[in-house]
């Protein structure tokens, strides 16, 4: 079936491309803001033959600007805004009106002291002088009459889509029984009709605020001959971007609006808190405007902070909607407030283009390739063939063999050395795939108890990711017992105080804490707007949902990537915790538990839920329950304080940090350990038979290593730092809590190996075969003896003979 | 699946044929298409490989799987923001994709879902191509034409060619697919370009990794 084509992409696609319009611009003009004044509007074209209508403006109402002039002087630093990429900010303002606000509903100001209120006039700090605003005097509106308004008005109707873009600060906080505060205007220029035409103020666009209970930004294109038919509103509970009743604030907005030719209508506006745009939710009326309708046949003027209306004493008494006078109707739709810098295009621009790298679907994947010029059945090369290859096994995905990252890639594999090679890989990691698809099928499988890749982005997956994209974080690990690891040594990721959560400055998803701690909202969110993944994260401490807030927890309760909500969640759910040892020795170690199961070791450790007898047998216990229990009781200790519950509660529990959570989980007396570790304790109530009291029932997070004897000691490979003393023979290693449980698990000399097994599967496509075990060992090696940068592993495993074949 | 349903049956005699020609179906090894360098891997290892055989020394053959299977599709094709209906399909198909890509596992429900997520990948590839004065693939291709002449095809096979099986076509590769699109008489372009695209994305040269 045929779709049917898409206007939408078809503008988004004439607009790719463009960047914002206030990155660095040559010009020169003068403004002059009188009646008289020569043409503001300032005209770009684009590259991709969309044009763009600049309002230009500066403080001394006749200022020349030339050169890189960009907009808003010393905002970023002094209001903590954020300018996209490439901005300039260094110039002074382009357009700095500023309108204090003069009239209350009644009007009552007499503000030249002649005894008479100036219900009309207010203030302008550019002239200084009062200015009647809504007709045209000798003093000028604030209002743009130029043949430029008028081309501006055929060129927005003809595309049937517009954008604008303003930086303000809005003073306005009358009720909402005034109505709008119109910002922008395009409207008819009645001084050109004369004081006598019929013809109603009809305007073709307005932008404007008011406030309704919430702050609304609203705006209204022409419907047909009618007025009074605009009606778009958005508005947002969760940003404060307007003042309140009486409250004026001075903060700096971003405010943007787009309409395409589908007329749908998007506001953006600042974020109070980070100054990011967002996108407006809210009430969104029904509207039936079109372009198409335009008043394209008078000249046109654009207005600002109010609009323009016809100088006709006889319409003075025309009764409006609320009951004013006609004149006192418009009066009161003067805006107030400082407006910096505006500019109009007559298309829509995309959300990529408002929101930069922050928007969903960001460019970059295909960032500066432009397909295919001509038809080429030019003959590839060994060399680009190769290349292709190795860009595949990285990034999980095809490029197009005339990929100009081929280019680079072919020019270094061509070279035939260690070095080209691996520069040729270093080219591959950089596109958004590597993290996207190939780091992330690495993490996945780790993070559930499935051990499938057919789940969704979670913290640990993200933080595995992360790390590896902080792969030149050469940051000391802040830790006192290995003050020498680095934030991108992998090994943290067992015993590391950190997760890595999506940054809100470059992606737009939920993230209020339940979106992260009590739920998986937050990063599906981030993969299924398709986010890259690998750029869009940033590095936090962990924290607790502690009564739907967060709070950081103490770092002897984080341990990376086991103190995850997916890995807790996976393991910590039910059960006696002891999956958790389980699994970190299967996904981080590469040891399955009929592996390192041995009958030999101790078993005063082992829970009194386990039955010394089973079924009347204590030999079978022996030979068989023992050999697990041993060791993976041994550890369990280290889990004592977490919990996963069931739904609503959906979060880990720490219960040493959350006295909401002990109240329930705990039992009175076992210093806030969870009861599940003590379930059953009847079963085998006669524990501690060799004194050691310790173990009798769980009363705190210690834990010991039962895995170092006989096969086991080659299994985990431990090092020396584990024992006491660094000695082997002063007895068993032990510790206390989850975080020393990691990095226990760090020191094991399996990790490294494990690391490397599993990107040769995610890279590869297969499971290792014995004869890759020396190259296996070879990367492992130099895994572990450079720091342990997961990035490096990745890429040394795709340039392997054995991964990528030797033809 | 809004792809040309009734010319379901002609795209996968297609992707028969493609198979047939390069002889990749059987052994789970490149190289029917590729070049020397793409050779496959067959040997006597690796239990844990869903039957596939490690071959010392050569790199192993793999399909697209899981996710990695639509996003390679949008990745070769250039289309960034695969529609609603794209990813619908997708979430309706996965569960005949591949979880492990062993190139000893394609399915005949593989290859059905092959087809339909590769359809809808090529719709939008022509919705996006078609409203674009920057073409990348149907560079040559006027959508607003009520017909379509082979050369315009061949053309667009050769780009999509170099673009998803990362290599030029084969004659006989070229006959078979122009042969099968204008079987029918006339076509419309779009038409001829979603059927052309479907079959070549779903492929084997397209999928495997």
């Amino acid at each position: 079936m045929k779709r049917i084509k898409n206007i939408n992409k078809n503008l988004v696609l004439k607009v790719i491309g463009s960047l914002y319009f206030i990155v660095s611009y040559n010009f020169t003009l003068s403004l002059d803001l009188n009646e008289n004044s020569s043409s503001v509007l300032q005209e770009k074209v684009t590259q991709d033959g969309l044009r763009a209508y600049y309002i230009f403006g500066s403080t001394n109402g006749n200022h020349s600007l030339s050169g890189n002039d960009t907009i808003i002087p010393n905002l970023v630093g002094d209001l903590g805004l954020t300018l996209p990429e490439g901005s300039n900010v260094t110039n002074p303002a382009l357009l700095n009106i500023t309108v204090p606000y003069l009239h209350t509903l009644n009007g009552q100001h007499d503000i030249d002291g002649d005894g008479t209120n100036e219900e009309y006039y207010r203030r302008s700090e550019i002239t200084g002088d009062f200015i009647k605003f809504f007709k045209t005097s000798t003093q000028g509106p604030i209002a743009i009459k130029s043949g430029d308004a008028s081309e501006l008005a055929s060129e927005c109707s003809a595309n049937g889509a517009l954008s604008l873009e303003l930086w303000l600060v809005n003073n306005d906080h009358r009720p909402s029984v005034v109505g709008l505060s119109k910002i922008v205007s395009l409207t008819r220029n009645y001084d050109e009709l004369g004081p006598d035409n019929n013809l109603d103020a009809v305007g073709n666009f307005y932008f404007g605020t008011r406030y309704d209970q919430f702050a609304l930004y609203e705006a209204g294109y022409r419907t047909g001959a009618d007025i009074g038919d605009f009606s778009v509103k958005q508005t947002s509970v969760s940003t404060d971007f307007s003042p309140q009743v009486d409250e004026p604030t001075a903060r700096v907005q971003h405010v943007f609006l787009t309409v395409d030719a589908n007329r749908t209508e998007k506001i953006y506006v600042s974020d109070g808190a980070t100054g990011e745009l967002v996108r407006m939710t809210g009430s969104l009326s029904s509207h039936n405007g079109n372009f198409l309708n335009w008043d394209k046949s008078i000249e046109m003027v654009l207005s600002l902070t109010n609009e323009i209306s016809k100088d006709d004493a006889a319409d003075t008494a025309l009764p409006n909607v609320d009951g004013a006078t006609q004149e006192e109707s418009i009066k009161n739709k003067a805006w107030s407030g400082s407006l910096y810098s505006m500019a109009i295009y007559c298309g829509a621009l995309s959300e990529s283009e408002i929101l930069g790298p922050r928007a969903p679907n960001p460019s970059a994947k295909f960032s500066g390739y432009d397909g295919i010029s001509s038809v080429s059945r030019d003959t590839i090369t060994p060399a680009r063939l190769k290349a292709a290859r190795l860009h595949s096994r990285l990034t999980g995905v095809k490029i197009p063999i005339d990929h100009p990252s081929l280019d680079v890639m072919e020019t270094e594999v061509a070279k035939g050395t260690a070095l080209g090679m691996k520069a040729a890989a270093q080219e591959a990691t950089k596109h958004p795939d590597f993290y996207n698809i190939t780091v992330k099928d690495f993490a996945t499988r780790m993070s559930n108890r499935d051990e499938t890749v057919n789940d969704n982005l979670n913290d640990f997956i993200a933080t595995v990711i992360g790390v590896t994209a902080d792969h030149a974080l050469d940051v000391d690990d802040i830790d006192g017992a290995n003050p020498g690891i680095k934030q991108s040594d992998a090994r943290t990721l067992l015993f590391g105080n950190f997760v890595y959560r999506a940054d809100p400055t470059k992606s737009a998803v939920p993230a209020e804490p339940v979106d992260y701690l009590a739920s998986n909202r937050h990063y599906e969110e981030l993969e299924k707007k398709r986010y890259n993944i690998g750029s869009s994260l940033v590095r936090e401490p962990q924290s607790v949902f502690v009564a739907g807030a967060k709070q950081n927890v103490n770092r002897r309760n984080a341990a990376g990537l086991i103190t995850s909500r997916a890995f807790m969640s996976a393991h910590a759910s039910a059960g006696t915790n002891r999956r958790i040892v389980e699994y970190t020795f299967r996904q981080f170690l590469c040891i399955p538990i009929e592996k390192w199961a041995d009958p030999l070791a101790g078993d005063d450790v082992i829970g009194r839920d386990v039955e010394r007898s089973p079924g009347g047998s204590h030999q079978k216990f022996k030979t068989s329950c023992r050999a697990c229990h041993s060791v993976m009781d041994g550890f369990r200790g280290s889990t004592a304080y977490f919990d996963f519950p069931d739904p609503p509660n959906s979060f880990v529990v720490i219960t040493d940090e959350m006295p909401a959570q002990a109240a329930t989980e705990t039992t009175a007396g076992q210093n806030l350990v969870v009861q599940k570790m003590n379930r059953n304790s009847n079963v085998f109530p006669a524990i501690g038979l060799t004194g050691d009291a310790r173990f009798q029932v769980k009363n705190d997070a210690r834990f010991v290593n039962n895995a170092i004897y006989g096969a086991n000691a080659s299994y985990f490979k431990w090092e020396d730092s584990i024992y006491p003393n660094g000695d082997k023979t002063a007895g068993v290693p032990s510790g206390s809590g989850i975080r020393s449980f990691g990095k226990m698990v760090s020191q094991s000399g399996a990790f490294a190996p494990c690391m490397a097994k599993r990107v040769y599967r995610s890279v590869c496509k297969r499971e290792p075969a014995s004869f890759d075990q020396p190259m296996l060992d070879s990367v492992a090696n130099k895994f572990s003896t450079t720091g342990f940068k997961l990035k490096d592993l990745f890429e040394d495993i795709a340039l392997s003979p054995e991964c990528l074949g030797r033809d | 699946m809004r792809v040309l349903k009734n010319k379901i049956l002609s795209i996968l005699s297609i992707i028969f044929g493609l198979a047939l020609i390069s002889g990749v179906f059987g052994n789970a090894c490149s190289g029917g298409f590729n070049s020397s360098y793409s050779e496959s891997s067959l040997n006597v290892q690796a239990l844990n490989n869903g039957d596939l055989v490690a071959i010392e020394g050569k790199a192993t053959v793999s399909t697209a799987y899981s996710k990695q299977f639509l996003d390679n599709m949008l990745s070769c094709t250039g289309v960034l923001n695969p529609s609603t209906d794209t990813l619908l399909e997708y979430e309706n198909r996965k569960g005949s994709v591949s979880e492990y890509g062993y190139a000893t596992k394609i399915t005949a429900p593989m290859l059905m879902a092959f087809v339909s997520i590769a359809g809808e990948v090529c719709s939008d590839l022509v919705d996006l191509e078609s409203g674009s004065t920057s073409r990348m693939i149907f560079k040559d291709i006027d959508f607003n034409s009520e017909s379509i002449f082979s050369e315009q095809v061949s053309q667009s096979v050769n780009r999509l060619a170099r673009s998803c099986w990362q290599r030029n076509e084969t004659d006989e590769e070229l006959s078979y697919i122009i042969n099968d699109v204008f079987s029918e008489g006339s076509v419309t372009p779009r038409d001829a370009a979603v059927m052309m695209c479907t079959s070549m994305l779903a492929s084997v040269s397209a999928y495997e990794m």
